[in-house]
């Protein structure tokens, strides 16, 4: 009984979602550096009007997983900040709190359809200077963010 | 709405920017009712042209599908002939007050009328200009269609044909419905002598030729900027006409359209000539003669919409707005880049799907999953 529960909730391994990732992209990549943490790199382009994006993401078991875009190179607006990124400029795709993400979701389909669709509103953000993705942002602060 | 490549997804933006310079369906609406109103009045069996067997119907770009709404007032224009079966021996100026004097006697009509040259507006403020032009049917015509309307001096009668180069352009070139259309509902008016305009066509009814003569003739006036060389409507809707092959997309309309539009401008001892394509008699480039430099004008923005298109064509979702700008103004290229934009959000939560191996969004294919729900969480404001 506990066996059978502990099945459903586990984590998906680094491994696993490393396969994931590669059956849905059989041209990317991936390693395990120290074999503590998963490498993944990939291509988005979310819409045929859009960029191909090179994108690597990177993924502790149980941690938010990272998504770098690595080319072509996020650009400003205006020196206006790209919405929506982390300090180290990742991309901010989901809640925690909403339960929106857990370790135990394919990455492949869910943290790599965001990434599409982030770079699809960031694509129209450079056009227009308006996020059409809606999301939410941590209130009276710009520098902590989680999720 | 499914997203596959490049191409259709530009002409998925034409569409939508096309529209844009469209009438609302409430538009679309009142200037129906308004325009059956006048129609009934000046044929109404109590009018003083009952007796000339009256006949008011739609002509222009409103009845060809290829209206562009106006920059910097709100009216469109949309022009009636007010057909009259009026004997030889009255002259222009009797048959145009003929007409006047009837939409005198309309209490509310009185108040709205301006005299234009050749013909009477009925200004319904921030709906529409419906200009009456009278006409006679002409009996030495090449159609059964043809009219005679007063030149713009009023001094003689010149040969017209609305509904003839209507038909020419929807059934010839466009592959329209207009004669549906026409066939359809026309009977209970009859009485009035009022013909229903056509019904609004919706994107799928309308061929891209009638979407493209849009963009052109709204180019042409961003182009222009109100100068007196734009080419007349006509003459890039005759154009476009003849230059279009039946092709299925809005892209490659415009693209065929406008490359081979010149080469329909015939030249006789070195006059231009674009003729009507009902009444030959009749140049749509008569005045190119006295002003050369129209002609000129017209290769000039021929060869900048080629190149204001090819840059539209070679631009992605970062930077198609200033193209699309040049097409259709910088409010209107915004709010239609923002309709396009929007057809994904809208699917978001009700079906998104993805292709992963792609990333595109809202794919077709069989192995697209659903985006799941997510909310774009935190980072800087």
């Amino acid at each position: 009984m506990i066996g059978s529960l502990w099945t459903r909730f586990r984590p998906y391994t680094l491994a696993r979602q490393a396969a994931r990732l590669r059956s849905v992209q059989p041209d990317s990549t991936f390693k395990f550096p120290g074999g503590s943490y998963l490498v993944w790199h990939g291509r988005v382009q979310p819409h045929p009007l859009s960029d191909t994006y090179k994108i690597s993401i990177r993924y502790r078991l149980r941690n938010r997983p990272k998504v770098f875009v690595l080319s072509p190179k996020l650009k400003t607006r205006n020196s206006e900040p790209i919405p929506h990124t982390f300090p180290d400029n990742t991309l901010c795709l989901f809640r925690f709190k909403y339960r929106e993400w857990a370790s135990r979701m394919w990455i492949a389909e869910t943290i790599l359809p965001w990434t599409s669709l982030w770079l699809y509103y960031y694509e129209i953000w450079l056009a227009t200077g308006d996020w059409l993705g809606g999301g939410e942002h941590l209130e009276g602060t710009r520098k902590s963010e989680s999720g | 709405m499914i997203v596959t490549d490049r191409k259709s997804e530009l002409d998925r933006l034409l569409l939508t920017a096309a529209q844009t310079l469209d009438l609302t369906e409430t538009e679309y609406g009142q200037a129906k009712s308004r325009y059956q109103a006048v129609g009934d009045w000046l044929g109404a069996a109590a009018s003083p042209l009952y007796h000339y067997n009256t006949n008011v119907y739609v002509q222009g770009s409103f009845l060809l599908g290829t209206c562009v709404r106006p920059f910097g007032r709100k009216e469109f224009d949309i022009d009636l002939v007010c057909q009259l079966e009026v004997p030889d021996h009255m002259s222009q100026r009797d048959v145009k007050d003929l007409v006047g004097r009837r939409l005198k006697e309309h209490a509310t009509y009185r108040r709205m009328l301006k005299e234009k040259n050749r013909c009477w507006q009925i200004v319904y403020a921030g709906e529409f200009h419906l200009d009456v032009l009278p006409a006679k049917p002409d009996e030495h015509g090449a159609t059964a269609t043809a009219v005679l309307v007063p030149d713009s001096e009023l001094s003689r009668w010149k040969a017209s044909d609305p509904k003839g180069y209507a038909h020419w352009f929807a059934e010839e070139k466009a592959r329209s419905r207009y004669e549906a259309v026409h066939g359809a509902g026309t009977r209970f008016l009859e009485r009035a002598g009022v013909e229903p305009v056509p019904p609004k066509e919706r994107p799928f009814q309308k061929t891209p030729l009638q979407f493209a003569v849009q963009l052109l003739k709204c180019h042409r006036d961003i182009h222009f900027q109100g100068s007196q060389n734009a080419p007349i409507s006509m003459i890039i809707t005759t154009l476009a006409g003849h230059s279009y092959e039946g092709q299925g997309d809005i892209l490659s309309t415009m693209e065929h359209v406008l490359e081979s539009m010149p080469t329909y401008v015939e030249y006789e001892n070195g006059v231009a000539y674009v003729r009507n394509p009902v009444n030959p008699e009749e140049n749509f480039a008569e005045k190119w003669q006295k002003h050369p430099e129209r002609r000129q004008a017209f290769d000039d923005w021929n060869a900048k919409a080629i190149s204001d298109l090819r840059l539209l064509r070679e631009s992605g979702l970062q930077n198609l707005i200033d193209p699309l700008s040049r097409f259709l103004g910088e409010d209107r290229a915004d709010a239609a880049y923002h309709r396009f934009a929007n057809t994904i959000t809208e699917q978001r939560g009700r079906g998104l799907m993805v292709d992963p191996t792609t990333g595109l969004l809202a794919a077709g294919t069989p192995w697209a999953i659903p985006v799941r729900k997510n909310t774009f969480f935190g980072g800087r404001v």
